[in-house]
């Protein structure tokens, strides 16, 4: 290695803080609030193309950004400086066809140096319906999106119209995705220039040591990690609920080898299902993306480090071999299987299938299974916004979150939202949502007894409330977890699965069956979201109790699942926090008892629905236009 | 003008033959049974966007020509020679989306001098049901079709891969479309060689006289056969059939102005509803040729006439005003209103009550209502073709038919099909679709007795049958003209509607009773498409009576509808031909007595049509 440790850090960190710039551009100049919150990637790869900088990325946007900047150049052999191609092609490459990818190729002195690729989900990208996730699509065509495989949108720096005005023609809310593209390309110029003055500083050739040798260094950071884990196979398995067309739901394996001397995991999903006939099937890249990410959850979880040991990049996946197989449902699509829903549900069972099955290796490894399904806080909302003449809107809410997985050392992150964001997404400004779109949220709490308990437990899931304000919305969501709950791991607990409700104009809660909802709000009416939790890592009655404690203080479990989950046994008054306290010897008692007979996953959970204050509050009627 | 009608005959007739050996070429190196079947219009525009030549071409498929070749400089002001545009744009010049046109400008010496276009009905463009029509879309967005707004397609006589990559991954038989796209391109490209000739031959300078006497001359001919009819103005309405999300159908309108002094018509289509959320909107290129249409039927109906005396061009449009207005049902859509059926439906609606209203202003004007419906016999098929390892197909079956309407002086025209083609399109080969297909086609009949009764005759329907050879097939189509019928003018009598029915394996029939079907058929099931037929023109009693004996012969009146209906008695054998002959004094009596019972009602009509057969000789096999 020619470079010396210090200069390697200092290259590797002006690297990453230039895809920070990126990731800040777009964060500040996006148009949807659906990017304002974060549903976006930024990520540099070499000229060879391998990854080497993506931090703060979404895992399930970043992994296929090698994949595409060797698509880039496979299809457009001749690109050159001035070139930006845009791509949302789930069969080369990219996530779902809703995360449109831009990626400028960076030349120094005329040699191709680094490709910049900014990749996010746009609040519209053309499907047949209002929503940029169609779970039951029975191919591309019936999808309805744009596919862009890998087309010129610039050269020479100037933009080629005729696509900017074929996705006019076709793509709701143009002047949103107008602008999160002008965020976007942006994004991406600006790499551009960054990347030429990091040229400019170190030289071609030090840049091109450098890339070498910072990839190998995350190999070997990766390795290391992995021969610290026990040798051992195991065999994953999971089950997606019953679905549109799929009654049995979708059975899930993965076979996943650890070999600690040779410093690699080997996932094998080949042996899954063959392509469905639905819009659940992953891509090559998130379907790798899934696994990969569940191996870096497992090496990354040392409870004190400050950050992750090993980063994410393509040094790093030369130790995590993910082998699929073209036509499975996890794997690589065959058109024109739909791929439109590739970034959650069936990749979240995966990836939650993966580490937690690696728990089984040993205390200290792995996580429980995450939280499934995408309620109705992250649902899709459509309709017309009568403060701006009629003009229709579509975007996905992030009103939210859902409750991440219990890893062998912490709870569960609150606000994970999905495997794939991994919590790097943001619970958007209920101020700005309100102000953009004609709609009130009313709610957004912790959703109380919902989480997997555990020695660490899961994280609780959240409930929001919300509705239109004026003329009725459409919201697209769909649930999964509801018959195949996340289980806990090393004798943690399940949790509750998601749920949506409607409440009607007088005040009648209605649950909604359906796994995919269409569901059409009306005004006075307002649509429940109770996301669902993630499930607990160890024995509950091995939890600390000061930590049941402050569970009940913050209002994340009740008196009586403390009680009754965990074998903690509190005096004092439930509603004055201050005046509560472990009864240290009835807890020891009790905690012998159920050591015993274990409770049920659902012991002592309070099961009441969130309360409905908002109907009473004075100036309900106008705030939602009813009776006008 | 400086160029003599000798030259400028030579000329036009020159420009002609070019737009036809772009027609020939598209026919013979077409992918598609829909191509094969002329769904598809070649034309020529002028350097300033005026349609010279577009012979053989589908009415509602060449209107836009103009619209479209000012489009792509509008879009592209830096078109140059090697260019090849696409479009598909409703909402700038083109028809339906499901229409890909193919545009290309044709320089010499470096000026620009024409503009060549080959438009085609795709076998798919990508909609989101496997259909080129989506009349329940509720929006462009939910149709689903992939719209080219005048985007370049070739630069320097390159393919833009691009573009061509992305109709691969959303358009259904990628390959289908990859060959017609070809085929039309190669048009484009001849007409461009032949055009260059055609300037070698005569000189720039000339060609651009040519363009400018030649257009005037048609407008003067237009003016010409206007100046010959009776003034008047008159408001004629016809009624969609109520329709999913339109629960009262569709009320339209149109006032018709004819000024023989001015040598004017004007059709005015702005009192008409709102863009509907449904795909029925029409576009201005449709709207505008829906009126202009209906007033060529009556411009060019005379019966002696060997040729079409006025011609279909930029010249002739000076002199028919079509008024349309924007966010309107029969005008100008409003994005996001989904065009998708533009080429039917209300189309055929309008063609007909403009063309109906002309007869109202004038004995020898205008036509009867011709059929409405698309019946199963032009629907979109898709499935399975086990033959070829399951791979998947979708195509536009025309395998048969539907009725022209009576004309002044003419019977309907048999194989007229449907407005926007009136009579170009072709039926298709049943040999080359059940090679290329796997089904069946079992029948292609007239259908006896569902035309519309006058003095002269609207065209009979027909009857198609067809199925799945191996695995099931989605068939999709729309009705139109079962409640509200195609109606007769000037005393004739209205056809039958369009019917879809299925046939079991063990031979039972059930009729299907959607308006738009999207139904499934197994293997050894099928499918019956009646369709409708076209309007009869004034009293069915003055029918010449040795008229009303060959539709006997021929099998498209029965005997009993010729007594009743026709009041013409028939002897001899019905089972012999040859046999048969016209009872004058028979005849005679019975017309006398129909004639004092006064106008046939609608019961009585009906009554008078022999009953449907319902042959299954087919599931015996």
């Amino acid at each position: 290695v020619a470079l010396d440790g210090v200069t390697l850090g200092v290259m590797a960190n002006r690297l990453d803080s230039i895809t920070r710039e990126m990731t800040n551009t777009m964060v500040r100049t996006a148009r949807s609030t659906t990017m304002a919150a974060k549903d976006f990637s930024t990520s540099i790869v070499s000229s060879e193309h391998e990854m080497i900088s993506c931090p703060e990325g979404i895992p399930v946007h970043v992994y296929g950004s090698a994949l595409i900047a060797e698509a880039m150049a496979e299809i457009h052999p001749r690109f050159e400086q001035g070139d930006a191609f845009m791509t949302n092609d789930p069969y080369r490459g990219n996530s779902h066809a809703a995360d449109q990818t831009i990626l400028v190729p960076v030349f120094y002195g005329g040699e191709h140096m680094f490709t910049a690729v900014a990749k996010a989900h746009q609040a519209d990208i053309g499907n047949a319906k209002p929503t940029t996730y169609s779970p039951t699509a029975l191919d591309v065509y019936n999808e309805g999106a744009l596919i862009f495989p890998m087309v010129q949108i610039q050269r020479a720096y100037q933009d080629n119209t005729d696509i900017i005005r074929m996705c006019e023609r076709r793509i709701r809310a143009f002047d949103t995705w107008y602008g999160d593209y002008l965020a976007t390309l942006g994004a991406a110029r600006l790499a551009e220039r960054r990347l030429k003055e990091f040229c400019t500083t170190y030289g071609v050739e030090t840049v091109r040591e450098f890339v070498s040798d910072w990839l190998d260094y995350c190999e070997q950071m990766a390795a290391d990690a992995i021969s610290k884990l026990p040798a051992g196979r195991v065999v994953a398995r999971t089950a997606l609920d019953p679905f549109p067309r799929l009654p049995d739901g979708i059975p899930l394996q993965a076979t996943i080898d650890v070999d600690p001397e040779a410093g690699t995991v080997v996932v094998d999903l080949r042996d899954n299902p063959d392509c469905t006939p639905t819009g659940l099937n992953l891509t090559e890249s998130t379907s790798k993306n899934a696994a990969t990410t569940a191996v870096l959850m497992v090496l990354c979880s040392d409870p004190k480090a400050k950050h992750p040991l090993v980063p994410n990049n393509s040094g790093t996946y030369r130790r995590i071999r993910v082998l699929v197989r073209e036509n499975c449902v996890v794997g690589i699509p065959r058109h024109p299987a739909s791929a439109s829903v590739a970034t959650n549900t069936v990749s979240d069972r995966v990836a939650g299938m993966i580490f937690s099955a690696m728990a089984s290796l040993g205390d200290g490894i792995g996580a429980a299974m995450p939280c499934f399904g995408q309620p109705p806080y992250t649902g899709v909302i459509s309709g017309r916004d009568a403060r701006r003449d009629g003009r229709p809107y579509v975007v996905q809410l992030f009103s939210g979150t859902s409750g991440g997985p219990a890893t062998a050392h912490n709870d569960g992150w609150m606000v994970f939202t999905n495997t794939a964001g991994a919590g790097l997404e943001y619970v958007e400004s209920t101020e700005v949502v309100e102000q953009k779109y004609p709609i009130v949220i009313w709610e957004k709490v912790v959703r109380l007894d919902s989480e997997g308990a555990g020695r660490t437990r899961g994280s609780p899931g959240n409930v929001a409330i919300y509705g239109p304000r004026f003329d009725e919305l459409e919201c697209q969501y769909f649930i999964d977890g509801d018959v195949n709950r996340s289980y806990g791991v090393r004798s943690g607990q399940c949790s509750q699965g998601p749920e949506a409700w409607l409440v009607q104009r007088d005040g009648r809660w209605t649950k909604r069956t359906e796994t995919v909802g269409e569901v059409k709000v009306e005004p006075g009416e307002a649509i429940v979201s109770l996301s669902g939790a993630g499930a607990g890592y160890g024995a509950p009655v091995e939890r600390d109790p000061r930590a049941v404690l402050y569970d009940v203080i913050d209002g994340f479990i009740s008196v009586g699942r403390a009680r009754d989950a965990y074998g903690v046994v509190l005096t004092g008054e439930e509603e004055r926090w201050e005046t509560l306290a472990v009864d240290a010897n009835a807890t020891a008692v009790l905690r012998a008892q159920l050591r015993c007979a274990p409770p049920d996953d659902d012991a002592g959970r309070a099961g009441e629905l969130p309360e409905n204050w908002w109907m009473s509050t004075p100036g309900w009627e106008r705030m939602v236009a009813v009776g006008s | 003008v400086s160029i003599d009608p000798v030259t400028l005959g030579v000329m036009a007739s020159r420009l002609d033959s070019v737009t036809r050996e772009m027609t020939n070429v598209m026919v013979r190196t077409a992918r598609s049974t829909t191509m094969a079947s002329k769904d598809f219009s070649c034309s020529i525009a002028s350097a300033e966007h005026d349609m010279v030549s577009c012979p053989e071409g589908n009415p509602v498929h060449v209107y836009g020509t103009a619209l479209l070749a000012a489009a792509m400089a509008d879009a592209h002001p830096d078109f140059r020679q090697g260019d090849c545009f696409l479009s598909n744009d409703p909402y700038v010049g083109n028809s339906h989306a499901a229409d890909h046109t193919f545009i290309v400008p044709v320089f010499f010496e470096g000026e620009h001098v024409f503009t060549a276009l080959a438009k085609a009905h795709q076998a798919d463009c990508g909609n989101a049901l496997p259909t080129t029509y989506m009349p329940t879309a509720l929006d462009v967005y939910n149709e689903g079709a992939l719209i080219f707004p005048m985007v370049r397609i070739q630069r320097d006589y390159e393919h833009l891969t691009d573009i061509v990559r992305m109709c691969e991954r959303r358009i259904r038989a990628f390959d289908t479309w990859y060959g017609d796209y070809l085929a039309s391109l190669g048009a484009c490209r001849l007409a461009e060689r032949r055009l260059q000739e055609l300037c070698a031959a005569f000189g720039v300078e000339q060609v651009r006289e040519f363009i400018v006497a030649w257009l005037d001359y048609c407008e003067q001919m237009t003016a010409d056969a206007i100046a010959k009819l009776p003034a008047g103005r008159v408001v004629s309405e016809t009624h969609l059939d109520p329709f999913p999300r339109l629960p009262d159908g569709l009320a339209l309108k149109a006032t018709i102005d004819v000024d023989p002094a001015a040598g004017t018509i004007v059709v005015d289509l702005r009192d008409n509803p709102d863009c509907v959320p449904v795909g029925l909107n029409l576009t201005e290129s449709t709207a505008k040729n829906a009126a202009t249409s209906a007033v060529l039927y009556t411009l060019n109906g005379k019966a002696n006439a060997r040729r079409v005396l006025v011609p279909n061009n930029s010249g002739t449009h000076r002199r028919i005003q079509v008024l349309v207005r924007e966010n309107c049902v029969v005008g100008k859509p409003r994005h996001p209103a989904s065009a998708s059926c533009a080429t039917t439906t209300v189309q055929d609606r309008v063609v007909g009550m403009v063309t109906a209203g002309m007869a109202m202003i004038g004995e020898g004007m205008g036509t009867a209502e011709p059929t409405y419906g698309s019946s199963p016999v032009q629907g979109v098929v898709s499935g399975r073709d086990a033959r070829r390892a399951g791979a998947p197909y979708i195509f536009q079956i025309f395998s048969g038919t539907a009725g022209g309407p009576a004309t002044p002086e003419n019977d309907g025209w048999l194989t007229y099909q449907i407005t926007g083609s009136s009579g170009v399109g072709y039926v298709d080969s049943t040999e080359i679709c059940e090679q290329k297909y796997p089904l069946v086609v079992w029948e292609k009949v007239v259908r006896r007795d569902s035309e519309g009764a006058g003095r002269t005759r609207g065209a009979p329907g027909n009857v198609s049958v067809f199925g799945p050879l191996f695995d099931p097939f989605d068939c999709h189509y729309f009705m139109d003209g079962v409640i509200n019928r195609p109606t007769g003018v000037r005393g004739g009598a209205p056809s039958l509607g369009p019917e879809a029915w299925w046939v079991g394996r063990d031979g039972g029939w059930e009729q299907y009773h959607h308006v738009v079907g999207e139904v499934v058929l197994d293997a050894d099931e099928s499918i019956v498409s009646l369709s409708a037929g076209g309007g009869g023109y004034g009293p069915a009693l003055d029918r010449d009576p040795a008229a009303v004996l060959i539709d006997v012969i021929d099998d498209y009146v029965s005997l009993d509808r010729a007594e009743g209906v026709y009041g013409v008695v028939i002897q001899g054998d019905p089972e012999r031909w040859e046999t048969l002959a016209v009872d004058q004094a028979a005849t005679a009596e019975r017309r006398r007595e129909l004639a004092l019972a006064g106008p046939l009602a609608l019961a009585a009509d009906d009554q008078a049509r022999a009953a449907r057969e319902e042959p299954d000789w087919w599931v015996a096999r």
